[in-house]
């Protein structure tokens, strides 16, 4: 069996005792309301602008997918752009239609460290597996650390912007976009809090970023994990509960 | 709405069903029957709308009767508790910023989603879900907020050793109660696949 392949045999020996569910972006609970803050994007914006693009920091491809769903839903979004990091499975898709997961490589938006995104198979759902259909609404672009933190520095010295690394990406992928679709007006989903990524971010930017209140009650309290590095010690865990 | 999986080897499943086993029994991905548009006045009306009803008129399609309206507009209620602002960046470049909840993450609108409907779905069950998440970094954090306290659920998270950043490892070690935390040597993909072997 491939390290990074698909296990597919059912372990029932766990199955039998205790009732598991999954909490990752392959459960639909968790998917579907990521369509939520595309209509709530386009409510803030539709008055102002047509043409609506949302450039998607991806990793395991949920949010995009649920992007997809909304327009599915009637929403107006004119284009979806997967901004990647260098773990670029789906940007080589589009480009070959060759679909090769590849294992993953580390980087400073490790959110989006995936060499196989679980969710690309909904987004072919979705587009009933007709390429040109997909690259009609999906295009994908690949960038690495440097430039990456090149758009942290532009977003703060330009813009007075504090991003995070995973922002960065879209929004690089939105700069991108917009040189061939000036028409356009690019959204770019910023995925999580600037101090999630505090080294990255205050090592870019050169300035200390204070902590919000959220992240400042948790960085006192005691660290609690098992360590494991077998499926076979994970096994053990949930069936000594 | 009933949803299949798309290795179409399992069947059909109910909103429930595709909740409470996450993956289906063949490894498949579930995916819901019908996408049908909303109505024409539903966007000529949006201005009108708060985010609440917004929200419950795009999720209702995939979720109600299994989940009734009322409990739905309760769920939407708690999971939707902070802001989603539009900061233009350029005339033409604007930021949608999904990190003013919780735990700063867009995945808190999933996160809180999700436990909630578990919540209902095992209110008068005697025998807790486990819920099993593997997470590059921001998931767990989410998860682990999102689920903390909800009766009849325990949450086991699989991380990457040294593949977080310290505060993401904090967000989900450090809350106790019903999370634990697992730390696995190897990358993201490694946790990933010890979930989905674990079903």
């Amino acid at each position: 069996m491939s390290r990074y392949g698909k296990t597919r045999f059912l372990d029932s020996e766990i199955t039998d005792k205790i009732q598991i569910t999954s909490a990752n972006s392959i459960n639909v609970a968790r998917w579907l309301p990521q369509m939520f803050y595309f209509f709530f994007a386009y409510k803030q914006l539709h008055k102002q602008h047509k043409n609506i693009v949302f450039s998607v920091p991806s990793g395991n491809f949920g949010n995009i997918c649920a992007g997809m769903m909304a327009q599915q839903l009637g929403l107006p979004i004119q284009h979806f752009i997967a901004a990647n990091n260098s773990n670029k499975v789906v940007t080589t898709y589009l480009e070959t239609e060759q679909y090769q997961p590849k294992p993953t490589i580390a980087t400073i938006s490790n959110a989006m460290d995936v060499g196989n995104p679980s969710n690309f198979v909904r987004i072919q759902e979705i587009y009933k597996h007709n390429f040109a259909d997909l690259k009609q609404n999906l295009s994908s672009k690949s960038y690495g650390d440097n430039i990456t933190k090149e758009a942290l520095k532009t977003l703060y010295y330009d813009y007075s912007y504090i991003a995070d690394p995973h922002g960065a990406v879209g929004y690089l992928a939105a700069v991108d976009y917009l040189k061939e679709h000036p028409d356009s007006h690019c959204v770019f989903l910023e995925t999580a809090h600037p101090t999630k990524f505090l080294d990255v971010v205050e090592d870019t930017i050169r300035e200390n970023i204070d902590l919000p209140p959220q992240i400042a009650s948790v960085m006192d309290k005691k660290k609690k994990a098992i360590h494991i590095s077998s499926y076979d010690e994970l096994k053990a865990f949930l069936l000594s509960k | 709405m009933n949803y299949y999986s798309l290795n179409k080897l399992a069947p059909i499943a109910s909103f429930k069903e595709a909740v409470v086993k996450g993956l289906a029994p063949d490894k498949g991905l579930y995916f819901p029957e019908h996408i049908s548009k909303l109505p024409d006045s539903f966007f000529q009306n949006i201005d009108k709308l708060s985010y609440n009803e917004i929200a419950f008129e795009v999720i209702k399609l995939f979720v109600v009767p299994e989940i009734p309206e009322e409990d739905l507009k309760l769920i939407i209620e708690e999971t939707l508790c902070f802001d989603f602002p539009i900061v233009p960046i350029s005339d033409q470049i604007s930021s949608l910023e999904l990190f003013h909840g919780p735990t700063m993450a867009f995945k808190d609108v999933g996160a809180r989603f999700m436990s909630r409907c578990l919540g209902y779905f095992n209110a008068d069950n005697t025998k807790d879900i486990t819920v099993l998440v593997a997470t590059s970094g921001d998931t767990g954090g989410a998860v682990a907020n999102g689920f903390l306290g909800v009766k009849g659920v325990k949450v086991v998270i699989l991380y990457p050793s040294g593949k977080v950043s310290d505060i993401q490892e904090k967000q989900l070690t450090t809350l106790g109660k019903n999370i634990k935390a697992l730390e696995v040597d190897g990358v993201f993909d490694d946790c990933q696949d010890m979930v989905k072997r674990a079903f």
